[in-house]
């Protein structure tokens, strides 16, 4: 069944689809990474061009920049990552990866900011790095808040569980299957 | 009732705004901050964040290359 979203501005509106998301996926984020979410989704919904940026080339790229240069191509790859990893999961797909390239990469994008950011903003893109997998999951949960059926298919959320540890894709796979018993892909343990 | 200054510069959106919110929690209601920052994004994430966390925004200005949002601290509970 579509839900309905009502709050008296956009900003109000993303700020209950993630309290809501949080609620779903029994996770609580801290305020700061609640809060980066909402913003983040408010600001890249309104620029679909995102969808055509190359994330390996960005990352590379900020390599051979400095300063702020980097620091912006670091959040660009850091915050699109997380999107299609958490949003447009499908997007893995189209350009021939698993979704855990994204986690692994916007992880790393992040991780890299933490390093290069003054003691105030390391702390929360260290958070970023760490708790990427719940912030995707909380995505995850948007999706499936305004969908009859499963967010990923049952092969790309056993992948995403066994590569990532997803809460979202483990359930996401319970629905997919009957079977009490799952294992995954090649009996690794799922990593948090 | 305090005056207080963040500084933002060289952020990028959303950080000053969570750079606000944390600023924001050590102060009193009444007291009035000013964010200055050089993300033109700040000019509409901190007055959005303002309206659902019931501040104020006093003035938003950009002088340069930098944008100085004024905000009054609301009732925090």
């Amino acid at each position: 069944m579509t839900r309905l979203f009502i709050a008296p501005t956009s900003t109000a509106q993303w700020h209950k689809l993630v309290n809501d998301a949080q609620v779903h996926c029994k996770y609580e984020l801290e305020e700061d990474l609640e809060s980066y979410l909402v913003f983040l989704l408010m600001r890249f919904l309104s620029r679909p061009e995102m969808v055509n940026s190359i994330l390996a080339i960005e990352y590379l790229q900020s390599f051979t920049s400095q300063g702020q240069l980097r620091q912006i191509r670091l959040q660009e790859v850091g915050d699109h990552c997380l999107l299609f990893s958490g949003l447009f999961p499908k997007q893995a797909q189209r350009r021939r990866v698993k979704i855990s390239y994204f986690v692994n990469l916007g992880r790393s994008a992040y991780h890299q900011l933490a390093e290069n950011s003054l003691q105030a903003t390391a702390e929360l893109y260290s958070q970023l790095a760490l708790h990427f997998v719940p912030v995707m999951d909380v995505l995850h949960a948007i999706r499936r808040l305004g969908a009859d059926s499963p967010v990923l298919e049952p092969m790309e959320a056993m992948e995403l569980w066994s590569d990532t540890g997803s809460k979202q894709a483990l359930e996401n796979l319970r629905e997919s299957t009957q079977s009490s018993n799952i294992q995954p892909l090649d009996n690794k343990t799922p990593r948090h | 009732m305090s005056h207080y200054e963040l500084d933002a510069r060289r952020l990028l959106c959303p950080m000053p705004v969570i750079r606000a919110q944390d600023k924001v929690k050590t102060l009193a209601p009444g007291d009035t901050l000013d964010v200055v920052c050089t993300d033109p994004g700040a000019l509409n994430d901190i007055p959005a964040w303002c309206r659902i966390n019931g501040h104020e925004v006093l003035d938003k200005k950009q002088i340069d290359d930098e944008i100085i949002v004024c905000i009054r601290v609301g009732n925090i509970d």
